[in-house]
């Protein structure tokens, strides 16, 4: 059995604290080592109580805006070996991307209710632990399907699978995992990166931190493209 | 050049700009009689003096007008002074009687331009004109203990007070008329604004009560069931009754976080406008772009008038124009417009009810303090747009 996860977690409102302490404590490999109600309060606690991934709301006070993004951009630089899972009410990609401006390696954005599914909470949190990325699926599937709407977007040239792969992809899945869910073979799934990520002129090669961030600001562009010139009338004038 | 001088001219204010154009017409037309009649007739002194009075008067009112695309507002209403300035001292240089009466006209620019005015060139412009209404004053009380003519001085006062009088009677009574419109549009956009609001919370009322609640309740019988459940020993039923209740919850989860979305969406509130609606334009069931040059923040009725109003014009889109591309655009420099414009089958404004979304609309931005125009005709897809008036630093625009 690998070592328990040493767990901070900061959330202001005091019932789901409790009870996302209490579901936790039906794990053995999850030690709860600090507890936080601000971003303050997150801040020393991180830095004091050498943990592997911290778990924080995204609005917090003191001003209860997006204190989970901000601790995480903070940490990036303080504790860089730290991973950091949001916890979050908003499925807007904006704060998402944030998240991942500055590269999504031990990152992740989860929608708040996910906490219910206690056995996914722990996978992901020792997924980020670990260095890797999740974006929550909502979050990408809204870009996707905002993307896939329109008839002229880049996304009509890829085929489902494809599609399908790179959805993966921006979730901040590995090649393996996304080989795992789909039920083919890792060589089958990179033959797929390498097509998609030529047919969408993103640089192929990208290390896994930097592909989820290309994948979700390229998912996040293409769904408010511009349309081709001329196409709409009166753009000359107000 | 003609272009560039109509555009600078037509920023001034309409009324102002009336008012100065009448002034340079009167005072240029009194010039010309004035000299025929110094011309054809009896050659007295007095009328050359105040033809050359006049002349100087008109001359800085002409130049104050060509000017104006230059100096705006401000410009204006300084030619109006320097030229009821020159006028007044004149006269009572002229003739020291009419002193009271150079004091009214002094006062006249002053009137009709503060409403357009900056506080800084409303303070410069009141002290120049109270130390011009005392300078003529004093110089009037100089000039008549020279001794001057008495008929000619009468003469003047005949002429030139049912005049002056005429004019600030005519000033007051637009003040007046405009005043009061301006109260019975603050009244009736009161009426609506509040009639808007009151149709919002009725429909936040329903969906909270048909989504949410109706799912919060359906949970709690579902509770009771677990209960009985556990308590007949029944825990496989049990174990399936809980799942649905996770399920239940996370429905009403979702419902709860797009209501609270469309009350006030917190990307508006702590992003701005274009992060806004560009989060409401991946959502949108029509495909819709966001051309925004970056913009300041503004404040936040504007924001969310304008958020709303867009919205509302993207929504109207995807369910009624059939078009299958909707671009949003939105600039703030130098001042700030918006446009929803689709390619849809367009309708004709006049015969839609003008009590439904598209009044609920125009109400929030004229609250917010601008204008909206809606502009379509069957199959010519429709243009919504806004506008705010530029750089707001004037008390008129509020």
């Amino acid at each position: 059995m690998t070592a328990p996860l040493r767990l901070v977690l900061a959330e202001d409102g005091e019932l789901l604290r409790a009870g996302i302490v209490a579901l936790l404590e039906g794990y053995d490999d999850v030690d709860v080592v600090a507890v936080a109600t601000d971003y303050d309060e997150l801040m020393a606690a991180v830095d004091r109580a050498e943990a592997d991934v911290v778990l924080t709301d995204i609005r917090m006070p003191p001003t209860l805006t997006d204190e989970g993004i901000r601790a995480a951009g903070h940490i990036r630089e303080t504790h860089p070996e730290l991973g950091v899972v949001v916890l979050t009410q908003y499925a807007d990609a904006e704060y998402a991307l944030d998240l991942v401006a500055a590269g999504s390696q031990g990152r992740g954005y989860l929608l708040k209710e996910r906490v219910a599914k206690a056995d996914e909470l722990v996978a992901v949190l020792r997924e980020v632990a670990a260095g890797g990325s999740v974006i929550d699926e909502s979050v990408v599937g809204g870009l996707v399907s905002a993307g896939s709407r329109r008839p002229d977007s880049a996304l009509s040239r890829l085929t489902p699978r494809e599609l399908d792969v790179l959805t993966h992809v921006a979730r901040g899945m590995s090649n393996q995992a996304i080989a795992a869910t789909l039920s083919v073979t890792d060589r089958a799934v990179e033959k797929h990166i390498n097509s998609i990520f030529a047919k969408l002129d993103l640089p192929a090669d990208s290390p896994l931190h930097r592909r989820v961030a290309a994948a979700l600001v390229y998912l996040n562009d293409v769904g408010t493209a511009e349309p081709p010139a001329g196409s709409m009338p009166g753009t000359a004038r107000w | 050049m003609v272009t560039w001088f109509l555009t600078g001219w037509r920023r001034v204010e309409p009324r102002l700009r009336r008012f100065a154009l009448i002034n340079a017409t009167s005072l240029v037309s009194a010039t010309v009689l004035l000299t025929a009649i110094y011309l054809l007739g009896p050659r007295y002194t007095e009328i050359r003096q105040i033809t050359v009075v006049l002349l100087m008067a008109s001359v800085v009112m002409v130049g104050g007008l060509a000017l104006a695309p230059v100096l705006g507002a401000d410009g204006v209403t300084f030619a109006l002074l320097t030229s009821a300035l020159i006028f007044a001292f004149g006269c009572v240089w002229v003739s020291p009687w009419l002193s009271p009466l150079a004091v009214l006209v002094l006062l006249v620019p002053l009137i009709v331009a503060y409403p357009f005015l900056g506080r800084r060139t409303l303070t410069v412009a009141v002290v120049v004109v109270l130390v011009s209404v005392t300078a003529t004053a004093a110089m009037a009380e100089q000039r008549r203990m020279l001794g001057e003519d008495f008929p000619t001085h009468v003469l003047s006062l005949v002429v030139s007070v049912p005049v002056v009088v005429v004019v600030i009677m005519i000033v007051v009574r637009q003040n007046h008329q405009e005043l009061h419109d301006r109260a019975d549009q603050l009244r009736e956009s009161r009426r609506q604004v509040a009639q808007v609001a009151d149709a919002a919370r009725r429909s936040l009322e329903r969906d909270l009560h048909d989504g949410a609640q109706q799912r919060l309740v359906s949970m709690s019988v579902l509770i009771s069931r677990v209960r009985q459940l556990i308590d007949r020993g029944d825990l496989v039923q049990a174990r399936l009754a809980v799942d649905d209740l996770g399920e239940q919850n996370l429905l009403a989860i979702n419902e709860l976080r797009e209501l609270a979305r469309g009350i006030y969406p917190q990307l508006l509130a702590e992003r701005g406008l274009v992060a806004a609606l560009a989060a409401a334009a991946r959502r949108s069931t029509v495909p819709a772009t966001v051309r925004a040059e970056p913009l300041e923040r503004q404040s936040q009725e504007v924001e969310s008038a304008v958020y709303f109003c867009i919205l509302e014009a993207l929504q109207n889109a995807a369910k009624h124009s059939g078009a299958d591309q909707v671009e949003i655009r939105l600039h703030g420099d130098p001042r700030l417009e918006f446009a929803v414009i689709d390619t849809g089958r367009g309708f004709d404004p006049s015969s839609v009810e003008q009590d439904g979304g598209l009044l609920g609309m125009a109400v929030r931005i004229r609250a917010a303090g601008g204008e909206l125009r809606v502009e379509s005709a069957p199959g010519q897809g429709t243009a919504v747009r806004g506008s705010f008036p530029g750089p707001v630093d004037r008390p008129s625009a509020r």
